[in-house]
């Protein structure tokens, strides 16, 4: 195992432009294009199909997507113990995101394969939509004006202020590529983003540590040395950490299936990004941060 | 060595404690297979199990100048308040509009007992402190009293009875202090918690009210001593206590001997306040699972799969070290499971998004510590003093990393409702398991087989590439 410095540190301006352009990027799409919410968030329409066939929630989705492509990504699940007559032999609640007016429900009846019906037509409001947005805004606040004042008390105002600047970039960047590829925004999608954050905290706090204790150690070089340094000596543990961690989900969304993919994709973009901030943003900010400060 | 007796008592409570809850019988149910038995104990959600739909018809009250549809997300955001403070953090709460009618939707995860979470959605929630002008015991409902003194008055019921025959008050919504109305009800009310009664056994509800709500209270209670103040809920009496003297710091207790479901429920809804309308139970129906069992099978399949190669990969690049690691990690997972099926709390998908947060920190701490035990090594340390220079050196690391993010799951707790709060619940219980896996259960697994580390890292003759 050779131990061989890399130069993290007189390249950030490079990579604090990068981050920057793709922040950029990202509020763009987020601003413009927004997001493809699913009926988490939307709402949409709920129509109960009843079946002469005994059709497995998978069966269903398929015949259904052959008629409208929109069905693909919709919710269904079996509905049980409801009286109906001999010849039905399985019933389904299923939410689109598509709002069919009446005369679109006309043209949905008659494409609908034999044996397949539509017992009831209702719109349904999104459950997630006004609990997460009236709140967000607040919860980020508050978590983050936390943050600030735990890290300011274990380490400096300029340390809390990096972990701030690097968290906000992941999560814009994540929610920036949500949006870039159209990808459903369910509330899976808000549980990944906040793990990422997790994730990149945890990352960013462990740099810090180690900077921490470099900087007890020898006063005598400075700023920028010392922070190089630490990046390299925890680098194989970052290594480490990232690559397990990028195995597990980077393996649900390979083999999860359609339903996990909007979930997997946070999780394994948010690693990446995560370890990104955390060596090349989080840290290099820092030395920009204290010049300031000393003059 | 007696730090290690006493930790490795510690590690082998707590995993057995966790299996107990894991493994114990739950007579209601067979288990066809050992993964079924495995996960029998842990109460799944709406998108892994599926649960139950209640629609419920929502009646506008006479006289209300509200349109349905605003009518319609009061009543939401009351019940979504409702059932995560009862801890139904994983139910789905959303309006259904079909035609002109519009509908309450409530799906509730598992389908074993939907009563509680059907109480706490059907009741009204209206709490009122008022005035007693008569008593009356009788099987029915005494008749309307009549004359000016009794105007707005009505007779009703009390929670308990007397002799076997029913207790009737005659109640006015207000009490009258000279020619004032005092009107003070559960909008005034900041807070209501369920608390052991340990004077008269059972269990009772603490109410603390506003600023405002405490001056009328203690106005109230000012003027009614050695007289008694009924508190209603939903036309109830649910007791009304004798006043002893003035209460004039805004806080109140409810105590009648209650239950503790009754204590908590009857909390939850004071708590969330009036429902603005009446509800009317239309339909209740069972609800298959919405992630389908393709799919479920299919992210287990790749959470194994991944959690194999991580163990794998973990054995290559640290060897025997690597091998606690696994341990450790084995040993969070169990726990973790552990403390879903011993507590009531409900996995879905972003629950399983925290496990993967504490799969992750749980590998991350280990990694940490045997990276500064390697460094130690590379030094010249044995190994059992390298050991314990890593843990001492790696300590704040670990503390502040996973303390910043439980600050950070305590805020989306208390901030967050439904989904969101139960995510953070699983990533605070997960952090904790995955601290306490790293600091005790690995320390004890590598002090105790330190004399079988080999010390591969020590290579004397390149000392100088050692961090400076």
């Amino acid at each position: 195992m050779s131990r061989r410095e890399i130069d993290f540190t007189s390249k950030r301006k490079m990579f604090i432009i990068i981050s920057v352009i793709l922040v950029l990027v990202s509020l763009i799409s987020i601003f413009t294009r927004g997001f493809n919410f699913g009926v988490d968030f939307s709402g949409g329409t709920d129509l109960v199909f009843s079946s002469t066939e005994d059709l497995t929630v998978a069966e269903l989705r398929e015949k259904l997507a052959d008629i409208d492509a929109e069905f693909g990504m919709a919710k269904i699940s079996r509905l049980n113990d409801i009286q109906s007559d001999e010849s039905i032999k399985s019933n389904f609640s299923v939410t689109v995101q598509e709002f069919y007016k009446s005369d679109d429900k006309d043209a949905l009846l008659e494409r609908l394969p034999d044996g397949l019906k539509v017992e009831s037509f209702d719109s349904v409001s999104g459950f997630a939509a006004d609990e997460l947005r009236s709140k967000s805004i607040w919860i980020a606040i508050i978590a983050l004006g936390i943050i600030l004042v735990y890290i300011t008390f274990r380490f400096k105002f300029s340390f809390g202020i990096g972990a701030i600047i690097a968290l906000a970039h992941d999560a814009i960047i994540t929610l920036g590529l949500y949006s870039l590829f159209s990808i459903p925004f369910d509330v899976s999608v808000v549980a990944a983003v906040l793990t990422l954050l997790g994730y990149s905290l945890n990352d960013t706090i462990v740099v810090y540590d180690r900077i921490r204790e470099n900087l007890k150690k020898s006063r005598k070089n400075t700023m920028e040395r010392t922070i190089n340094d630490s990046i390299n000596q925890v680098l194989s543990r970052t290594i480490n950490t990232s690559l397990t961690t990028f195995i597990v989900v980077f393996t649900m969304l390979l083999f999860g299936g359609a339903g996990l993919r909007p979930f997997a994709f946070g999780m394994t973009v948010g690693v990446i990004v995560g370890t990104y901030s955390s060596i090349f943003i989080a840290s290099p900010i820092l030395i920009g941060l204290f010049d300031r400060k000393k003059k | 060595m007696k730090a290690d007796r006493i930790r490795l008592i510690f590690v082998v409570v707590v995993i057995l404690a966790a299996l107990i809850a894991m493994f114990w019988p739950n007579s209601e149910k067979e288990y066809t297979s050992f993964l079924d038995r495995m996960f029998g104990n842990i109460r799944l959600g709406l998108d892994i199990k599926g649960g139950s739909r209640l629609d419920y018809a929502i009646k506008l009250n006479e006289g209300t100048d509200k349109t349905i549809s605003e009518v319609a997300d009061e009543v939401v955001l009351v019940v979504r308040q409702r059932l995560d403070n009862a801890g139904y953090t994983e139910a789905i709460v959303q309006k259904v509009a079909s035609g002109q009618d519009m509908r309450l939707r409530v799906e509730i995860p598992g389908v074993e007992d939907p009563g509680v979470a059907e109480r706490l959605v059907g009741k009204k929630g209206k709490l009122y402190f008022g005035e007693i002008l008569d008593t009356a015991d009788s099987d029915t409902k005494p008749a309307k009293k009549i004359g000016l003194a009794y105007t707005d008055a009505i007779w009703v019921k009390s929670r308990e009875q007397v002799n076997g025959v029913d207790r009737w008050y005659l109640v006015r919504e207000y009490s009258k202090v000279g020619s004032q109305k005092l009107y003070l009800d559960g909008s005034s009310v900041n807070n209501a918690t369920a608390a052991p009664d340990t004077q008269r056994g059972g269990f009772k509800i603490q109410l603390s009210f506003n600023s405002e709500g405490a001056d009328v209270f203690s106005r109230i209670t000012s003027n009614f001593i050695n007289k008694q103040v009924p508190i209603v809920l939903d036309d109830i009496v649910l007791v009304a206590p004798v006043v002893q003297t003035a209460i004039r710091d805004g806080s109140a207790e409810i105590s009648g001997s209650f239950t503790a479901e009754e204590s908590m429920e009857i909390a939850a809804l004071i708590k969330s306040g009036n429902l603005p309308a009446d509800l009317e139970k239309l339909q209740e129906r069972t609800l298959g699972p919405t992630l389908g069992k393709d799919i479920i099978r299919a992210s287990l399949i790749a959470g194994l799969f991944g959690l194999a190669i991580v163990l794998v990969y973990m054995i290559i690049t640290y060897g025997l070290l690597g091998l606690v690691a696994d341990l450790a990690l084995i040993y969070n997972s169990l726990l973790l499971l552990g403390v879903m099926a011993g507590g009531s709390f409900i996995l879905t998908l972003p629950g399983i998004a925290g496990i993967i947060l504490t799969i992750g920190t749980t590998v991350d701490g280990n990694i940490i510590v045997l990276e500064r035990i390697k460094e130690e090594m590379r030094s010249g340390k044995t190994p059992l003093n390298a050991i314990a220079g890593g843990y001492s050196k790696s300590f704040s690391t670990i503390f502040d990393a996973n303390i910043t993010t439980i600050l950070a799951a305590i805020v989306l707790y208390y901030l967050g409702t439904g989904t969101i709060r139960g995510f953070a619940t699983t990533l605070i219980i997960g952090i904790l398991g995955s601290m306490f896996t790293t600091l005790v259960v690995s320390r004890v697994l590598l002090d105790g087989m330190s004399g079988s580390i080999n010390n591969r890292w020590h290579n004397p003759e390149s000392e100088a590439g050692v961090s400076k």
